[in-house]
């Protein structure tokens, strides 16, 4: 059967079998993909993909889902979903209809107007580049081209019927240097919606330098540091510990953000922002995975928690109007909560700058471990990092196989300056952005 | 799933223009979850994942494709746009017969067969055990998973195999809480095998486990700074092979050069107490199968012996590179990931000493009794993981708990500075990342010690 098709008998047969309400979501993507290995592509990838999402309520919310649209699969999806909707007891979802006041957002594609060829030929450059530049870079371990048209549509009992593509196209590239028998590897990437505004020689430039930099670094002493965190790693923290801003995991007992609406949870140079709209964001979006309008909003203002981040149900239990964060990561996902474009405001330093004023102290430009040394939930963090030593306000030697360890909320407060070297990271269930900061201090174990 | 015709169908069609090698792999697969919060049922989702990949290969060259939508037209359009990446030669039509089949996970209560209200029951009998441990407990999360899987994996070389891979787990989160401070416990039990798994372990101690972690957790300390011997204990300890070591081992980053132990084979890459093996054939454990995703028998292979380097782990296409034959190790996620190279159940053997000999020989250190996860920088050997119940080691006795202990340091370095092997050897489970996707993989050891590593903690410095 083909998607519409589906959609609609689903909505229609939830109906007959008692469903109170009801909501069927599509969530589908075309990738491509190619990776070179020494000039030659080696790998090809190109798909086509999608997934249905059943949601209905009966006296609770069931859920389902299927990537088999036979028809026979549909009432599948409903005793499923009845089912599931039997054993909840937690649950205040609700099914809402159409919003009246989507942003009309501008599309910004492109990317799918560019034929593999060109892509391929862009790829290639920059490797070539990457070798002409350094002796030192042996491999290139990841050199990969990536692209992806994203749709969702969301349909349901109360008449909603939203539509919206999304296309994101990027490159990643780790280089393995080596010189004397000492490795040193380095990854760059870049997101990109049109082919145009990427410059393969920079971009070549800036892995290289990366990796070749790397060479004869050494751990430091264990000890108190003050610390430049490098916007990349500041980005990591976030997207990490944005769980914390979620109001599901507040009403959970599960963020370290609870009880503190009003308060100062920041130093007060901090502003955090959620921005559906921002155009470097790849979370820009109209509406959220609810269908519910999405709203541009400052999370925290001034070191100031104005708001947390919610979804319909989180709303309604805490008597606010919905921030419009609902996500579903896929149809296999339920509903949760998740930043859309969120980033830390830049502040007006050059990188320069910032190493000026930390004097003595470290800059940390890579941490690795995050999936497993950091907690959202007690905002403790330890990861392996390295880095370079600040000397006298000049960059001195390089330094790797430490740790820095510290707690996500007092880091918040530590913040004492923010430079104007912002960026956006890799996109996942959020899209973070941020500039370097300069931390009051870290503990650091090395020697 | 799709007949044997078609298959031999889309095969022949994706060698049309001169490939050497296809491949098809269909997947349709039942999964289950249940999620408990607050001591109430939170969510519950249940799905049908289902979809077909084709791979082509020529030489070292891969193309790979996927859809969900598993009409013969699409299938045939889709490898024949896979060939179109290759130039045109003539080749002969395929013909597919069955492999021999022989179960050796066998199932004895299928995820489907067990209503959900009975699943609602094995959760709160461990969220009951976990909330009412201690009172510094203040939330506990428990997660009730369940998938069947069943594949075809197909290839022009002939083979055509059917399997089915049932697995269950169970995620116990414990949290404690004490002066506006958090500390997470957390058990993850799961097997290759049905609901008869939850009759075969005592989910009510495993919950009491999560949550004793938890509480031990919010009363200890910071862990020190510096360098210093630490013992890891057995069962999940093993992440630290798996991560420093295993992934330098895989093919994946062998073919290309991306190892630190690449070109070592037959060297000595550890101490000698050090007997290292990937096992994909234990019966019902979390990481096997009696295939792997490109259906090749999974194997038991000694990838380290005595410290010498005696085997990697092989798929095809890096076999290929390498010039090395399958050893059973090509894995997926699902039908959107071409396979390579990982790990199934991977762990140092027994040696002969007792955990408790091992700590009485060390005056100073630091024990790790449960692990968290990790990761690896193959290239470099680089790798951190982080403990999740530490504690202080003096004078040969293990005393105060400290938290926040994260070890870092290099593969190669960390092999060979192994100084004493326990005679416990257990196996644990976890969920492994890695270009192919996340699968399934069972990390393990004895307890053992490390004669240094780098503590990264926030406490006084050692």
């Amino acid at each position: 059967m083909n998607k519409e098709k589906f959609m609609q008998v689903l909505l229609n047969k939830a109906k007959e079998s008692n469903f109170k309400d009801s909501e069927v979501y599509l969530n589908q993507s075309e990738n491509f993909e190619i990776r070179l290995y020494k000039g030659k592509v080696d790998y090809y990838e190109e798909n086509e993909e999608y997934g249905i999402a059943f949601r209905g309520k009966d006296k609770k919310m069931g859920y389902s889902y299927t990537e088999k649209l036979d028809e026979d699969i549909i009432d599948v999806l409903l005793n499923n979903a009845k089912n599931n909707a039997q054993i909840m007891e937690e649950d205040e979802e609700e099914i809402v209809g159409q919003n009246d006041n989507y942003e009309k957002l501008k599309k910004l594609t492109g990317i799918y107007d560019y034929n593999r060829e060109e892509k391929i030929e862009l790829l290639k450059e920059i490797e070539k580049n990457i070798y002409k530049l350094d002796e030192k870079i042996k491999n290139i371990n990841y050199c990969i081209y990536a692209d992806e048209k994203t749709g969702e549509r969301i349909i349901n009992s109360k008449g909603l019927q939203l539509n919206y593509e999304n296309d994101i196209g990027y490159i990643y590239i780790s280089v393995v240097a080596e010189d004397k028998g000492e490795v040193h590897t380095a990854a760059h990437y870049q997101l990109f919606r049109e082919l145009n505004e990427v410059n393969a020689v920079d971009f070549a430039k800036k892995v290289v330098n990366d990796a070749v930099k790397k060479f004869n670094s050494e751990p430091v002493k264990s000890g108190s540091y003050k610390i430049l965190l490098k916007n990349e790693v500041v980005i990591d923290l976030l997207s990490t510990f944005s769980s914390t801003f979620s109001a599901e995991n507040v009403q959970k007992g599960l963020s370290l953000f609870k009880d503190k609406l009003n308060q100062n949870v920041a130093n007060s140079i901090v502003n955090i922002i959620d921005d559906p709209f921002y155009e470097k964001g790849y979370r820009r979006t109209p509406f959220d995975s609810e269908g519910a309008a999405s709203k541009y909003k400052e999370v925290i203002k001034d070191g100031k928690l104005m708001t947390y981040l919610h979804n319909y149900k989180t709303a309604k239990k805490s008597d606010v109007e919905t921030t419009g964060n609902a996500y579903r990561g896929s149809h296999k996902s339920r509903i949760s909560i998740s930043p859309t474009n969120m980033y830390i405001k830049r502040g007006n330093l050059s990188f320069k700058e910032l190493v000026e004023k930390v004097e003595n102290g470290l800059i940390i430009d890579e941490v690795q471990g995050l999936h497993s040394g950091a907690n959202p939930v007690s905002g403790d963090f330890s990861l392996s990092a390295r880095g370079f030593l600040i000397e006298d306000k000049e960059i001195k030697k390089s330094v790797e196989q430490i740790t820095i360890s510290g707690n996500f909320i007092q880091l918040l407060k530590d913040i004492m300056l923010i430079g104007n070297d912002f960026k956006m990271g890799l996109p996942g269930s959020g899209h973070f952005g941020s500039a370097s900061v300069v931390v009051e201090s870290l503990d650091v174990s090395g020697l | 799933m799709l007949t044997k015709s078609v298959i031999e169908n889309i095969l022949s069609t994706a060698l049309i223009n001169g490939g050497d090698f296809a491949e098809v792999f269909v997947e349709d697969k039942i999964t289950n979850s249940i999620n408990l919060v607050n001591g109430k049922i939170d969510s519950a989702n249940t799905g049908i994942d289902y979809g077909i990949g084709i791979r082509v290969i020529k030489d070292t060259n891969e193309i790979y494709v996927y859809t969900n939508n598993d009409e013969k037209d699409n299938l045939l359009k889709l490898a024949k746009k896979a060939a179109s990446m290759f130039e045109k030669i003539d080749k002969d039509s395929i013909s597919l017969s069955y492999g021999d089949y022989k179960n050796i996970h066998p199932v004895k209560i299928y995820p489907a067969k067990v209503n959900q209200s009975e699943k609602v029951i094995l959760i709160k009998k461990a969220y009951q055990a976990a909330d009412e441990y201690d009172k510094l407990i203040t939330q506990v999360v428990v997660g009730l998973s369940d998938y069947t899987q069943n594949v075809q994996i197909a290839n022009s070389n002939g083979v055509f195999i059917e399997d089915e891979r049932t697995r269950v787990r169970m995620g116990i989160h414990a949290i404690a809480t004490h002066k506006g401070e958090k500390q997470t416990g957390y058990l993850g039990p799961g097997a290759h095998m049905g609901y008869e798994y939850f009759d075969q372990i005592n989910v009510k101690n495993l919950a009491e486990e999560a949550s004793r972690m938890a509480v031990t957790m919010i009363n200890a300390g910071f862990a020190p700074q510096g360098k210093m011997p630490v013992i890891i204990d057995n069962k999940f300890g093993g992440v630290i092979f798996h991560e420093a070591c295993g992934h330098g081992l895989e093919a994946t980053s062998v073919a290309k050069d991306n190892s630190v132990f690449a070109g070592k084979m037959g060297e000595k890459i550890a101490s000698d107490i050090v007997t290292a093996v990937d096992d994909g054939t234990i019966p019902n454990a979390w990481g096997s199968q009696n295939f792997d995703d490109e259906g090749h028998k999974t194997q038991r292979n000694t990838l380290i012996k005595d410290g010498i380097l005696k085997s990697y782990m092989v798929d095809f296409l890096n076999g290929r590179r390498l010039n090395m034959k399958s050893t059973g190790s090509g894995r997926r996620q699902s039908y959107r990931y071409a396979p390579t190279s990982r790990m199934t159940n991977t762990f140092i053997e027994s040696g002969s000493l007792s955990r408790e000999e091992i700590i009485r020989q060390t005056e100073n250190g630091l024990y790790a009794k449960q692990m968290g996860g990790g990761s690896v920088n193959p290239a470099t050997g680089e790798f951190n993981f982080n403990v999740r119940e530490g504690y202080l080691i003096e004078n040969g006795e293990i005393k105060k708990p400290v938290r926040g202990a994260t070890l870092i340091g290099k593969g190669a370095d960390i092999l060979k500075k192994i100084d004493l092997v326990g005679n416990n050897l257990g196996v644990a489970e976890g969920m492994c990342g890695s270009i192919s996707g996340n699968v399934p993989a069972g990390v393990g050891q004895p307890t053992l010690r490390v004669s240094e590593l780098t503590v990264g903690g926030r406490g006084e410095n050692s």
